[in-house]
């Protein structure tokens, strides 16, 4: 990026945060450090809370060799904002640099706990080397400790850790609920009457011999919000919320896997009422007449006796597995007491779709934006469509504000540009499924293709 | 093995293509002379849409790696056949063969080079040979099936459908085998249940969908009748496909001036089985569509470009016939004439909408316009003048430039570029 055309833009909007944040982090880049620290003043003077502007402050302070200074100004800035993932990264970094790798450790596992994303291999194996061999736990009130000495029970208090070690996404409990999701009025009533019903009054349910919990699959095109629903749904039922990813299901074709899956099912049955979601089961539940390593069939075969509760009981515990491909989907799987309520989750509907613009819009210099107006144009849109929609618009004001030397807002305009130039990703999805529906379709799964395709009543 | 690459093998098993692709190019980054990674990048890119050249060049790098195995030559003659080049993948299949006679899969890539271009006997013997390296091969044996039922070997070719299914009744391929066999020799009812069992085992197997729509357009007589032709045409190479067709026109021709020299009113049926001949293999497939569309079922198998054709194509030519009959037998003329240029409009029409050349579609839309305004031109003349020969004045010179371009749509129809889709952006 053309660093003399921003500071051009800059001298016209002397007050842009987003501007000076950006510049101050290119100048930072150029080891250009007075001049980044003079930015970063410039925010701080505007926005004294500013997260971003504290944090690059202390990492021009380490720089500059004024590391305990930094490490100071993190301590206050991770007291002030503790789920400031990045603020417990640089701390743990600064923290092992000063020869504190214990506590290093800790604040590492805090700002990975916080956000995957953060996970630095290179930093952990250097805390580990130092000596940070114990993980840092997260108690009941957000507060990290040591890990005690109790690594042969992992599963006694130390949920987070035992996590973090078998690559799981972790929460305690689900802070998303149904009212953070817009829209989707259709998918959520499904779900209550699946699954937040029956784990409610399970009471009700056993008397008409129906279990509480047990398998649900949410399938849908990609990018429309499995995830969250899955999220929302723990959220919903106050439960804890244990997610596994393609990566680490892939990782279970390569390693130690029917134990690392049997232990996952353990942690979740320790940390119950709890959700266990598997993100593209599909990667796990494959269909085994595909499969050529006998290592992939006994994976399978565990994770059916897993859903089965053959070693253990699976009472207030729900699986929730999402995929775009049903149709890879072992038959085994679909049968009664594994994933044998199926959910469809539809691309987001009118209301969802304003939602959706709304969060994009967050933070953005905006004019003339009609998040109603956005959500008709895109009909058939994924969530991820709608992002790239409001990504391509902030480019083209991006473009015009170089051109111009000064700020240029992203207008109504240039979305409803973007709304044309952006074509749905779930168009070729529901090609595919079309005509799974159709000829694939004997036992009645793939109804609500059928119904949302308007092929059947 | 590298995790990594281990990783992409199962993203591509389980049909995660882009994925996988991620993941082998992260591989690359670190490896960069993997050969291996780069047949894994082929096989995948394969089966992406639009990537097919660039599967080309990883088959071609992977080669260049390991210049003493068969496989990645056997990949790249595989990726030519997809990308309608038949006989460069000869070569370079021949050429695995000769690095390692033992392997199925370059006797097959063979085989399915050989079928590029249309020499099926020779396409047989190369399944054969496969087999007989390995009798439990199903690519060789669907091969093999396919290319008997091509030269109209119908038992055998269902033989070995059912020898296939015999090992493997989870075998979308010979079910869709099966099924154009049973079509083949008439037996639509068959077809479509053996096309219908292929499509539940591989809902999105193109060759088993052709085969169900053709079953379900097989249902009307006319249709059977188109379809019994382009079998009888299959079994001949592009050559001699053509020489018939150019000898029947002629033959025509001859017909009717002998026709004519016995009684002029025998040039009549004559003449009516040659446009049968001209606008049946150009209607059929848009009049089956339109026919289809008033099955329930059956019009859920049809795509929206083939609805709108089959909408289309039924309205102008249904639409005009009794617009010709209606306007002639109440004097109306100009009804008369639109109804005509209706009727002749079908036949650019019919390349529009489910045509994959899109210099094709705007060509043929511009023909139908022509016609369509010149047919316009021609009715106002008429309307003006009535009591005149409806062949005059203004009129004839339109009817003549109408001519011209239903006739040379015919022609251009022939032409590749106007009719198929860039195999680079498959």
């Amino acid at each position: 990026m053309d660093l003399s055309a921003l500071h051009h833009a800059l001298a016209a909007s002397p007050g842009n945060v987003p501007l000076l944040l950006m510049v101050a982090k290119l100048e930072e880049d150029q080891f250009a450090i007075a001049a980044a620290r003079e930015l970063l003043d410039r925010v701080v003077a505007i926005d004294p809370q500013n997260r971003e502007a504290l944090l690059g402050i202390a990492r021009l302070l380490d720089f500059s060799g004024e590391a305990s200074q930094a490490i100071v100004r993190l301590e206050d800035l991770c007291s002030r904002d503790p789920a400031f993932a990045a603020a417990w990264l640089l701390r743990a970094r600064l923290t092992l640099d000063e020869g504190e790798a214990a506590r290093a450790r800790q604040f590492y596992d805090k700002a990975v706990e916080l956000d995957r994303s953060q996970a630095d291999d290179a930093l952990l194996a250097e805390i580990l080397k130092s000596g940070g061999i114990k993980r840092g736990v997260m108690t009941s009130t957000g507060e990290i400790r040591d890990e005690q000495d109790d690594d042969d029970n992992i599963f006694e208090g130390l949920d987070a850790s035992a996590a973090l070690d078998l690559g799981i996404d972790f929460q305690l409990k689900s802070d998303l609920k149904f009212t953070d999701v817009g829209g989707m009025e259709q998918v959520k009533e499904d779900i209550r009457m699946k699954i937040i019903h029956p784990l409610k009054n399970p009471q009700l349910f056993a008397a008409y011999g129906k279990k509480a919990g047990g398998g649900v699959l949410l399938y849908g095109p990609p990018g429309c919000g499995k995830t969250l629903m899955a999220q929302a749904t723990a959220g919903e039922i106050d439960a804890t919320f244990l997610s596994v990813g393609l990566h680490q299901i892939l990782d279970m074709y390569i390693g130690e896997s029917e134990q690392k899956l049997h232990k996952i099912f353990e942690l979740a049955r320790k940390s119950k009422p709890a959700v266990l979601f598997f993100d593209e089961t599909d990667a796990l539940a494959a269909d085994r007449r595909d499969m050529r390593q006998s290592a992939g069939r006994t994976l399978i075969n565990q994770f059916l006796s897993e859903l089965d509760g053959a070693q253990a009981q699976n009472d207030d515990l729900l699986i929730l597995g999402a995929t775009n491909a049903p149709w890879q989907l072992d038959g085994a799987f679909l049968r009664p007491g594994r994933f044998d309520r199926i959910i469809f989750v539809p691309p987001p509907d009118l209301a969802a779709r304003a939602e959706i613009a709304k969060i994009h819009a967050k933070g953005k210099p905006l004019t003339d934006f009609d998040p109603m107006d956005i959500a008709k144009r895109t009909e058939g849109f994924s969530g991820a469509d709608l992002k790239a929609v409001f990504d391509q618009a902030t480019e083209a004001a991006l473009t015009e504000a170089m051109k111009k030397g000064s700020m240029v807002p992203v207008t109504g305009k240039m979305l409803v540009k973007a709304t044309k130039d952006v074509k749905p990703s779930t168009k070729k999805w529901f090609e595919s499924a079309k005509n799974h529906a159709l000829y694939a379709n004997q036992s009645g799964f793939y109804d609500d293709i059928l119904t949302h395709l308007g092929l059947k009543k | 093995m590298n995790q990594e690459f281990t990783r992409a093998q199962l993203l591509r098993e389980r049909g995660r293509h882009e994925e996988a692709i991620a993941t082998v190019l992260s591989h690359l980054a670190h490896q960069p002379e993997d050969a291996h990674a780069f047949i894994e990048l082929a096989l995948n890119r394969m089966e992406v849409s639009g990537q097919l050249a660039l599967a080309l060049q990883d088959a071609k790098t992977a080669t260049g790696l390991m210049p003493g195995d068969s496989f990645p030559l056997s990949l790249q003659a595989r990726i030519l056949v997809q990308l309608e080049k038949p006989k460069e993948a000869l070569a370079l299949a021949e050429s695995a063969i000769a690095l390692e006679p033992e392997s199925g899969y370059a006797w097959n890539s063979k085989c399915l080079a050989l079928i590029g271009v249309s020499r099926w006997k020779e396409a047989e013997e190369c399944a054969r040979n496969a087999l007989m390296l390995d009798a439990d091969d199903p690519t060789a044996s669907n091969l093999l099936a396919h290319v008997l039922r091509l030269q109209n070997r119908l038992d055998e070719s269902e033989i070995e459908a059912n020898r296939r299914l015999a090992r493997d009744p989870e075998n979308a391929f010979s079910f869709a085998n099966a099924g154009w066999a049973a079509l083949q020799r008439g037996d639509v009812k068959g077809a479509e249940n053996h096309f219908k069992e292929s499509l539940r085992i591989d809902p999105n197997m193109e060759y088993a969908r052709d085969g169900l729509k053709e079953s379900y357009r097989a249902r009307s007589a006319f249709y059977r009748l188109f379809l019994k032709w382009a079998f009888f045409m299959q079994r001949f190479s592009q050559g001699n496909r053509f020489a018939i067709i150019i000898g029947m026109i002629i033959g025509f021709r001859i017909l009717k001036i002998l026709a004519a020299s016995v009684h002029p009113l025998l040039v009549i049926p004559v003449a009516l089985a040659y446009y049968l001949f001209l606008f049946g293999s150009w209607l059929s497939g848009g009049l089956a569509n339109f026919l289809l569309l008033r099955d329930p079922v059956a019009r859920l198998s049809l795509d929206p470009a083939e609805k709108i054709e089959g909408g289309v194509i039924g309205l102008l030519f249904f639409g005009g016939l009794v617009a010709l009959v209606a306007g002639f037998a109440m004097e109306i003329h100009p009804i008369a004439v639109i109804g005509g240029v209706m009727i002749v409009t079908t036949l650019p029409a019919s390349m529009i909408f489910t045509n994959p050349s899109q210099k094709g579609r705007v060509v043929f839309s511009l023909i139908c316009v022509a016609v369509s305004v010149l047919g316009i031109i021609m009715a106002i003349d008429v309307a003006r003048h009535p009591g005149r020969e409806i062949i005059e004045g203004q009129a004839a010179s339109c009817f003549t430039y109408l001519l011209i371009l239903v006739a040379g749509s015919s022609w251009l129809g022939m032409v590749d570029a106007l009719r198929k889709q860039n195999p680079n952006h498959k």
